[in-house]
C-alpha cells in the first residue's frame, strides 16, 4: 500500500462512514403519507379559485382527498382583509362586509355519501406572522356599549402573541379553525334560509343571500348560477362553519353530518387565540395554513343534527394555571332592555331588574366585571380591557337551575400578563 | 341650526342583523372614505372630520382609510360608503373606468373641492345631504369654487350654490330627524 494512501486512510473511512451516517439520518425523502396540498394564491379570496365565501352545494370542488390523506389548506383571515401590522382603526370601516367569510374549499372527499359522517382530525396549524383583534361598531357582545372602531395589531410566533398596543401581555398559542364546516345539501340550504328569513321578518338577526362580493362568482355573483340562494357564513349551522370553538384544538377530531356526496370540507377563519364567547366579536384573526386528515363514518351522518367534537388533553392544555373569575346573574337597571331581546318587543322586560333563566344577561352581567376588574387591577384601558377579554376570559356556565338566577362566570387567563411569567 | 339634519342620516336603529348595524354606524356617521394608495387624502380627510366635527357636529363624520383605490371604489360602488375623498386625477379615472380602477362609476358626483382633491358621492346621496354639507363648507369658506372639476356637481350642491332652499329629508329619514330644522340663511 503506497504510504500516502496509508497516512490518509483513517481520514477516508472517517469521510465514508459520515457519508453513509448522513444518508441513513436524512428523514426528508423518506415518505408514507399521501398529500393533497391547497396553497393560497393571489391576496384576496377573489384572486384564488381554491377560495369560496358562500355556502351552496353547486359549488364545485377545489380538490379531491381520499380518506386517510393529509390535506394541508392555506387559509385567509376572517374579514379577507388587507390589515397589515401598521393599521388603524380607521382603517376598519373600510373593510368590505361582503367578503366575510373567505373559507378554503371545498374539498371532495372520496367515498363519502349523504348521510354518512366525515371525521376531521385537526393535524396541526402553523399560524402567519400578523394577526389582529377589533372592536367593530355594531358588532360583538357588548355593541350597545362600545361604539367606535378599535384595532389591536399582534405580533405572532408559535410561543405567544404579543402587540405593542397590549404592553406586558402574551397570550399564548392556542389556535383552532373558527370556521370549519361541510357543505349543506339542497334541501338544508332551502330549509336554513326558510326559518332565516322568518326570523329576519320577526326583527331578529339573520343575514339574508348577498351577492355582492360573493365567492365563487360564478355559482354565487351576482350573475351567478344560485346567486338568490348562497348561504352567508356568519351563523354556524349543523354543517358547521363559523363555531367559534376554541376547544377544537389540534388534537381533536370534529365529526360532521354529511349533506352532499363528498361532503364538501371547508377551513378557514382561523383564530390563534380567542375566549369563550369572543365578545368584542374577534378573536387574533389570522391566516393560517391548517393540516387535517379525514375518515369516513358511513351512516354516522343519520344519527347527528350537529358537528361534534372528541378529544383528549386538548382542553386541559389550554386552561390556566392561575385564573380570576366574576359572577354573572340574569340582573340589569330598571328600564334596560337588553339589546338581544329588543326584537321580542315585550313590555314585561324593561321595567324588571331580574329576568328569569336569563343565561346571556347573566353572561352580560359577570363580563361588564371583568372588564372593570382588568381596568382597575390591570391598569389597561376601557377598549384594552375588551380586547383582552374577547381572547383570553371564557364566559362559562355555572348553573342552569337555580331558579331565577342562572349563572354565566367570566374567567380571566392571568398567565397572559408578563408579570406573572418567568 | 342645522341639528338633527345630518343627524338624520341615521337609519332607524331597528335593524338587528350585526353587519347591518355596521352599516348604521356607516350611515350614522358621515364616514369619508380616503385611501392609502394616495397619501394626501387620508390627512386631507382628517381635517375635514374635524371640520365637520366643530361646525357640523350632527355629521359625526369619522373616516376610513381604504388600504388601495379599488377597495375604496368597491365600497362606493356596493353603498358601503357614501362620500370619498379623490385626487382630481383618481376622480375622472373612477368616472371613466380607467386604471386604477377596474370599472366606472358612472354617478360620481362632486361635492366640493379641496385643492388637488375632490369630496364624491353618488347620486344616492341624498341631495338634502349633499346641500347641508355644501352650505356649511361655503359658510366657513372652507371649500374652493367647485370650478374645473372633472366630475358633475351634485344636484344637492347646485342647489345650494343656487341659492335654493334645502331640498326635503329622504321620507325613511324624516321621521328620524329628532329635532326642528331652521334652514339657515343663503349665501
Amino acid at each position: 500500500m503506497p504510504t500516502i494512501f496509508r497516512a490518509l486512510l483513517p481520514l477516508i473511512l472517517t469521510a465514508a462512514l459520515a457519508a453513509a451516517f448522513t444518508a441513513r439520518a436524512d428523514t426528508t425523502d423518506s415518505k408514507w403519507a399521501t398529500e393533497v396540498v391547497i396553497a393560497k394564491q393571489g391576496d384576496l379570496c377573489a384572486d384564488d379559485p381554491s377560495c369560496m365565501n358562500r355556502l351552496h352545494p353547486a359549488i364545485p370542488p377545489v380538490a379531491h382527498a381520499n380518506p386517510g390523506d393529509i390535506i394541508t389548506m392555506g387559509t385567509r383571515d376572517a374579514l379577507d382583509s388587507d390589515l397589515t401590522l401598521d393599521s388603524i382603526a380607521d382603517d376598519m370601516a373600510a373593510l368590505d362586509l361582503n367578503l366575510v367569510h373567505p373559507m378554503t374549499g371545498p374539498v371532495h372527499i372520496n367515498g363519502v355519501k349523504r348521510g354518512d359522517a366525515l371525521a376531521v382530525e385537526l393535524l396541526a396549524i402553523d399560524p402567519d406572522q400578523y394577526g389582529y383583534t377589533l372592536i367593530v361598531p355594531g358588532f360583538g357582545f357588548l355593541r350597545d356599549l362600545y361604539t367606535e372602531s378599535y384595532i389591536v395589531n399582534w405580533k405572532l410566533t408559535p410561543r405567544g402573541a404579543v402587540s405593542d398596543q397590549m404592553p406586558g401581555i402574551t397570550v399564548p398559542y392556542e389556535a383552532f379553525p373558527g370556521s370549519i364546516g361541510v357543505l349543506p345539501g339542497e334541501p338544508e340550504v332551502q330549509a336554513w334560509k326558510a326559518r332565516e328569513t322568518a326570523l329576519a321578518e320577526a326583527g331578529g338577526i339573520a343575514l339574508a343571500p348577498q351577492p355582492l362580493g360573493a365567492q365563487p362568482a360564478a355559482v354565487c355573483g351576482p350573475e351567478g348560477s344560485h346567486a338568490a340562494d348562497c348561504l352567508r357564513t356568519i351563523p354556524p349551522r349543523e354543517n358547521g362553519g363559523n363555531m367559534d370553538v376554541q376547544q377544537m384544538q389540534v388534537g381533536t377530531t370534529i365529526i360532521f353530518p354529511c349533506y352532499v356526496d363528498g361532503c364538501g370540507l371547508f377551513i378557514g377563519d382561523v383564530h390563534y387565540a380567542q375566549g369563550d364567547g369572543e365578545v368584542s366579536g374577534t378573536a387574533i384573526e389570522i391566516g393560517a395554513v391548517v393540516t387535517v386528515r379525514t375518515s369516513i363514518i358511513e351512516g354516522g351522518g343519520t344519527s347527528m343534527v350537529a358537528p361534534q367534537v372528541s378529544g383528549n388533553d386538548e382542553i386541559r392544555d389550554i386552561e390556566p394555571t392561575r385564573f380570576h373569575q366574576t359572577v354573572g346573574l340574569p340582573l340589569k337597571a330598571a328600564g334596560e332592555v337588553p339589546i338581544y331581546v329588543t326584537y321580542l318587543e315585550s313590555q314585561k322586560i324593561g321595567p324588571l331588574e331580574n329576568l328569569s333563566e336569563d343565561l346571556t344577561l347573566a353572561a352580560r352581567h359577570a363580563l361588564i366585571q371583568m372588564l372593570d376588574y382588568i381596568q382597575a387591577e390591570h391598569g389597561l384601558t376601557r377598549e384594552q380591557a375588551y380586547i383582552l377579554a374577547s381572547v383570553a376570559v371564557d364566559l362559562r356556565v355555572g348553573q342552569v337551575v337555580d331558579v331565577p338566577n342562572y349563572v354565566v362566570t367570566a374567567v380571566l387567563n392571568l398567565d397572559v400578563f408578563d408579570k406573572f411569567r418567568n | 341650526m342645522l341639528a338633527g339634519i345630518l343627524g338624520a342620516v341615521a337609519v332607524p336603529a331597528t335593524a338587528h342583523t350585526p353587519y347591518r348595524q355596521w352599516q348604521v354606524y356607516r350611515q350614522r356617521h358621515l364616514v369619508i372614505g380616503a385611501s392609502r394608495e394616495d397619501a394626501e387624502s387620508y390627512p386631507k380627510a382628517k381635517e375635514l372630520q374635524a371640520f365637520l366635527g366643530e361646525h357640523l357636529p350632527e355629521a359625526s363624520a369619522r373616516v376610513a382609510r381604504a388600504r388601495t383605490l379599488k377597495r375604496l371604489a368597491d365600497l362606493l360602488a356596493t353603498d358601503q360608503l357614501k362620500v370619498v375623498l379623490l385626487s382630481l386625477d383618481h376622480a375622472e379615472a373612477l368616472l371613466r373606468g380607467r386604471a386604477p380602477f377596474a370599472f366606472a362609476v358612472s354617478d360620481l358626483h362632486a361635492l366640493a373641492r379641496f385643492g388637488n382633491h375632490v369630496l364624491c358621492a353618488r347620486t344616492v346621496f341624498p341631495d338634502a345631504h349633499a346641500w347641508i354639507l355644501a352650505w356649511t363648507f361655503a359658510e366657513h369658506d372652507q371649500a374652493e369654487q367647485p370650478t374645473g372639476l372633472p366630475v358633475p356637481l351634485h344636484d344637492g350642491v347646485e342647489l345650494a350654490l343656487a341659492g335654493a332652499p334645502m331640498p326635503p329629508l329622504p321620507d325613511d329619514l324624516e321621521a328620524d330627524a329628532s329635532e326642528e330644522v331652521e334652514v339657515p340663511h343663503q349665501h
